[in-house]
């Protein structure tokens, strides 16, 4: 019993909390339009729901709250009460006590000890003072103090009816009318099909909703038959009853409801115990579900009522009900015309047991509404037609097919071979068609975990709107293409960065209206949230038309916050700077509000999106608004991936993180450079860095004897990590493939640069690579490609005969000085205005420090041709922390070379030696002593 | 990436392994207790000199090891990853888990593959010996002066006749450091 109690308010938790995510969602719609009924009615629908329930379950404070809210929804609905921003401010107000309190209810299965009378009162106050005819008279006695259902059942069920009469004033009695002023409000001119596309929706729900609850009541009923007094499974069917009841209200169907209403009397009648639980009260019950059964199928086909008359149908109900139980059998046993109605559909005639006074041939029914049952033939009812399935079946489902995907490689790779060897293979037809319905099944299970992104998208109007109106903004949410799917997991992962980013846009983004109205805006800002399908991932855009982001402060405030000194962000372009704001710890907001600007967010956001395999960027233009857009993969399961072979081993790399393939000859291979042990390609242009699988994984180099024509080129795939990409030397590059993405046991989750692993087509597992990861693992992270300068430590000389890195420049194009690279700390490019002079000195302020400098041509006698562009090449060399810049003329290149050192020609100071590099002789400069030179003390200095 | 499919298939192979092995922290002690009950069966096997067993129960299957993907950057002691029907298990290099050294090259290698709390590992082994059943009373707990890494990943010692037989515990043996 406990259990079937336990599975009672579980399935209540779910309905709510459908309900509820639909709620905000509705309430905000409700405001921009509050003429429209239909939603009234929806959200009326939902909340009376909730209450309707908790009474069952005895929920006494969620009832009340939810109470509260009903009665100004019913105000509202009948016209009696505007619908005005206030009120849905404090409707929404009391959602969220209602959010909390299942919340609580959810973790602890009991209501929370915190007192709500004062939410419950606001409510009423509301109503009381902004309704001009509140139908508190009903309400009031009743609601403030309401019973749990088992303690007092029958002073329950009193209150149940007066609420009852309460929400549906109109139905009680006149059951033949069509229900007054509240089924023509919700639903305007239903009488025929000209139901708006919102309405259609609604209605296709409200159908899913009664077919589920009519399939279990057949059953309920039977076993009802077998334990009378049960009140568990009473109660459940009333409730079934009682949401169609409530529900074909608003939706404008009068003859449903009658016939609905009348069964649910006789049910609270039976639940209350004022009337046994007989079988011919089942009987009449199982008639009277039929009969809905038709209304229903009718309507689905039709969209609209039958035209035959039910009238007959709600009065042996009633009967039923007057006569206690004694005169009613005869009426179900005798009366022909109900035993018609009562002809019950295929599906309950499986279900129901066989009831010797109702089942009369189909061939009765079928002639009433024929094109119902006609159509009905034709596609599946929608009840039918979808079905709830728990993820970890889909799971599965899904692991199989990946199995599948993976025998499926097996045997094309076989069937290949063996069409090599005998070209006349019959098999091959065969396999080939299990390859198509492989791919096809593939296809198939994928879009069953796919969801669309309304989903999450349904809770931004309320976000937007709680933030516009606690800002005192205006803000139109417009979404487009919300039924794109994404797959689940993925949509789980995007919700949180697109909420922050929502949040942003509508804090930061949108200015204050009298700020709009400056800049000749429209007084409402707009946020437009986008989705779309572009090959092979999802796009999702969010842009505003806000201020826009200013460059410059960005940047200020990089500079500030020490991320960028003032040169690297006087060279940055205006895309690159904004990316800053993806940086850790920079927010431009100049004031920290309670809901973003702390600085923390974007970053966070990057990295979550970067996590499932995506992309983020943003545009901006100042005063015009701010674009994000984020692009991620469809699915994760089976993806796409180019395979590698490193160190004989295989790899798999994604195919969304590759940018492109390269092969370097051996005669181009002087493409590659090397800076102090790091390699560079020079990839159109740009320096691309490279990185070896071999040497990153510590992989054994191949031999290199087996295959000569691998080894005399080099294999490089480019990928793009973030912002940045680099290459990636691999010794083989094989074929793209589909892979299955198996996960790691969670001892290795701590690998970075693994994102899992696959089974390749020959049954061997292969690792599938994490391009950021890798770049990490290979110390390529973002800030430091911004950074021109190299991060190396003083080295002393090594062996003469040593290659060695070195930095080679030129003072006035006719000489070439080389400076070992070991000894450098940074290159820079300085403005020649922003030099100054302090202490006779010339000194720039570098790094919030005063850097000295020195002029190389003064130093070594010979003249510096450049001066007169406005930028000098500057080399920093540093010594425990302190720094002094060397003026250059024009910095060449950076080379590995030989140390062939001849000694120096002439005595020169702070020569080395000579070399010849690139065929040009070259003085190796000794650095430390011609700053001893130029400015004596600073090396002692250092020293002391 | 997939975490939940993970999971599922987790929960799958914790159904499987039935009544009888209770989660992960309590199984050490579980077992323990048991032991006093009824005798054990324990699938047996060689490290070096050494003869170690798994409980039957623990045991999924045992075969001739095969070709691994090995993992770069990982721990020494994992062997690499094999493929078990579709299935991507990790393997530990028993002998380095438990401290010993390393098996001459060419020398035959077993696998048997046990049910953990974190799915199926892979245990690579020198030889596989009998299934045998042994007495609880001849249980002791691990010797004081066994070596750290091996003591820590043992149940205890059944004292047979002519040998001692160290219980592993697939729970802790498992377990990369």
């Amino acid at each position: 019993m406990e259990e079937e109690e336990e599975s009672i308010l579980n399935e209540f938790l779910v309905e709510c909390a459908e309900g509820l995510e639909r709620l905000d969602q509705e309430f905000v719609a409700l405001e921009q339009d509050p003429s429209d009924t239909a939603l009234l009615g929806s959200i009326f629908r939902a909340v009376h729901t909730i209450k309707g329930t908790c009474g069952f379950l005895g929920f006494p404070k969620l009832e009340s709250v939810a109470h509260g809210a009903e009665n100004i929804l019913s105000a509202m609905r009948d016209r009696d009460l505007e619908v005005s921003s206030d009120g849905i401010t404090i409707l929404l107000e009391a959602v969220d006590v209602i959010k909390e309190i299942l919340e609580h209810i959810e973790s602890e299965r009991t209501e929370p000890d915190k007192n709500y009378d004062a939410v419950r009162q606001a409510l009423d106050d509301f109503l009381a003072g902004g309704g001009s005819s509140s139908p508190a008279a009903e309400v009031s006695p009743a609601e403030t103090s309401p019973e749990p259902a088992s303690d007092a059942p029958s002073e329950e069920e009193a209150e149940a009816l007066a609420k009852m009469m309460a929400d549906e004033p109109s139905l009680q009695s006149e059951n033949q009318e069509t229900p007054g002023e509240e089924a023509s409000i919700s639903a305007p001119e239903t009488s025929d099909s000209e139901l708006s596309e919102v309405d259609d929706d609604l209605l296709n729900e409200f159908l899913m909703e009664c077919g589920e609850g009519i399939e279990r009541l057949d059953q309920e009923f039977v076993a009802l038959e077998a334990s009378p007094n049960d009140p568990d499974l009473i109660g459940s069917i009333f409730r079934s009853v009682h949401t169609i009841k409530g529900t074909c209200g608003f939706l404008g169907f009068p003859k449903l409801e009658s016939v609905a209403h009348g069964a649910e009397n006789l049910l609270s009648a039976m639940r209350d115990k004022s009337m046994a639980v007989t079988s011919d009260g089942i009987s009449i019950l199982l008639d009277a579900v039929d009969n809905i059964k038709e209304i229903l199928g009718h309507i689905e086909a039709e969209r609209r009522e039958p035209d035959k008359d039910y009238s007959e149908m709600r009065q042996r109900l009633d009967a039923f009900l007057a006569s206690g139980e004694s005169g009613v059998p005869a009426a179900s046993a005798t009366d022909p015309s109900s035993a018609t109605h009562a002809a019950p559909t295929e599906t309950s005639a499986e279900t129901a047991p066989p009831k010797p006074a109702s089942p009369p041939p189909a061939a009765d029914n079928k002639p009433a509404n024929p094109a119902a049952a006609s159509s009905a033939a034709k596609k599946p009812s929608i009840a039918e037609s979808s079905i709830r399935v728990d993820v970890g079946l889909l799971d599965k489902l899904i692991n199989m097919v990946g199995e599948l995907v993976l025998a499926r490689n097996q045997l094309l790779q076989q069937v290949r071979q063996q069409v090599e060897t005998s070209p006349s293979n019959a098999s091959n037809g065969t396999v080939q068609q299990i390859n198509l319905i492989t791919t096809e099944l593939q296809d198939t299970v994928m879009k069953t975990r796919m969801q669309p992104i309304k989903n999450v998208w349904d809770k931004f109007p309320r976000v937007v709107r709680d933030l516009a109106k606690s800002n005192g903004k205006e803000i139109n949410l417009v979404m487009e293409g919300a039924g794109t799917e994404l797959d689940k997991t993925l949509l789980e992962a995007i919700k949180d960065p697109m909420t922050h980013i929502v949040r942003n846009a509508a804090d930061h983004g949108v200015e204050m209206p009298e700020v709009r109205k400056e800049r000749g805006k429209p007084v409402k800002g707009t946020l437009l949230l986008k989705a779309y399908h572009e090959g092979g991932h999802i796009i999702i855009e969010i842009s505003d038309d806000g201020a826009g982001i200013a460059v410059d402060r960005v940047k200020n405030k990089a500079v500030e916050k020490g991320v960028l000194t003032q040169e690297m962000a006087d060279g940055m372009s205006d895309r690159e700077a904004l990316n800053l704001i993806f940086h850790p710890g920079l927010s431009t907001a100049q004031k920290v509000t309670n809901v973003s600007g702390r600085g923390v967010g974007m970053d966070v956001v990057k990295t979550n999106i970067e996590k499932i395999g995506g992309t983020v960027s943003m545009s901006s233009r100042l005063g015009e608004g701010t674009q994000m857009r984020i692009e991620i993969p469809l699915t994760l399961a089976i993806i796409p991936a180019l395979m590698v072979t490193s160190g004989s081993e295989a790899f798999a790399i994604p195919q969304a993180s590759l940018l492109e393939l390269v092969r370097v000859d051996e005669e181009s291979r002087n493409k590659i450079e090397v800076i102090r042990g790091a390699n560079f390609y020079r990839l159109r242009g740009v320096l691309l860095p490279l990185l070896s699988l071999n040497e990153v994984l510590g992989l054994k180099e191949p031999v290199p004897d087996e295959d000569e024509i691998h080894s005399s080129g080099t294999n490089i795939v480019v990928l793009k990590a973030g912002h940045h990409s680099f290459g990636l030397v691999v010794d083989t590059v094989n074929d793209s493939e589909e892979i299955v993405v198996k996960p790691l046991s969670r001892q290795l989750k701590d690998l970075s640069y693994l994102a899992g692993a696959t089974i390749l087509g020959d049954g061997r597992v292969a690792l599938i690579l994490d391009v950021m990861g890798l770049a990490q693992e290979g110390n390529l992270t973002g800030e430091e490609h911004h950074d021109p300068g190299l991060l190396v430590e003083a080295n002393a000389l090594q062996d003469e005969e040593h290659s060695e890195t070195m930095i080679l420049f030129s003072m006035n194009d006719a000489d070439q000085y080389a400076i070992l690279l070991s000894e450098v700390a940074r290159l820079e490019e300085f403005d020649v205005d922003k030099i100054e002079q302090s202490a006779g000195q010339d000194v720039i302020q570098y790094r919030n420090e005063l850097l000295p400098l020195v002029r190389l041509g003064d130093a070594i006698g010979v003249m510096t041709s450049g001066e007169e562009h406005d930028r000098i090449p500057v080399i920093v060399f540093s010594h425990h922390g302190k720094s002094i810049g060397v003026i250059v003329g024009r910095i060449i290149d950076i080379v590995e070379a030989k140390m062939h050192l001849h000694a120096a020609p002439s005595e020169k100071i702070g020569v080395k030696g000579s070399l010849v590099i690139e065929g040009k002789t070259t003085d190796l400069l000794d650095i430390e002593q011609l700053i001893g030179c130029v400015v004596p003390g600073w090396m002692e200095a250092l020293a002391a | 990436m997939l975490t939940e499919t993970e999971e599922v298939e987790r929960e799958g192979e914790r159904r499987e392994q039935g009544a009888g092995t209770p989660d992960h922290g309590d199984r050490r002690i579980a077992t323990a207790d048991r032991r006093h009950e009824n005798n054990r069966q324990y699938a047996t096997f060689f490290l070096d000199t050494h003869y170690l067993g798994v409980e039957v129960e623990n045991v999924q299957e045992v075969f001739t090891a095969k070709e691994m993907t090995p993992v770069p950057l990982s721990s020494s002691m994992v062997a690499g990853l094999i493929n078990l029907r579709g299935h991507i298990i990790m393997t530990i290099d028993l002998r380095r888990r438990l401290g010993f050294e390393d098996r001459p090259p060419e020398s035959e290698v077993m696998s048997i593959v046990v049910r953990t709390s974190d799915g199926p590992v892979n245990l690579l082994v020198d030889r596989i010996g009998d299934v045998i059943e042994v007495r609880p009373d001849l249980f002791e707990s691990a010797p004081a002066t066994l070596e750290g890494r091996l003591k820590e990943a043992i149940d205890g010692v059944y004292k047979l006749e002519g040998s001692l037989l160290l219980a592993l515990n697939t729970e802790l043996a498992s377990e990369v450091m």
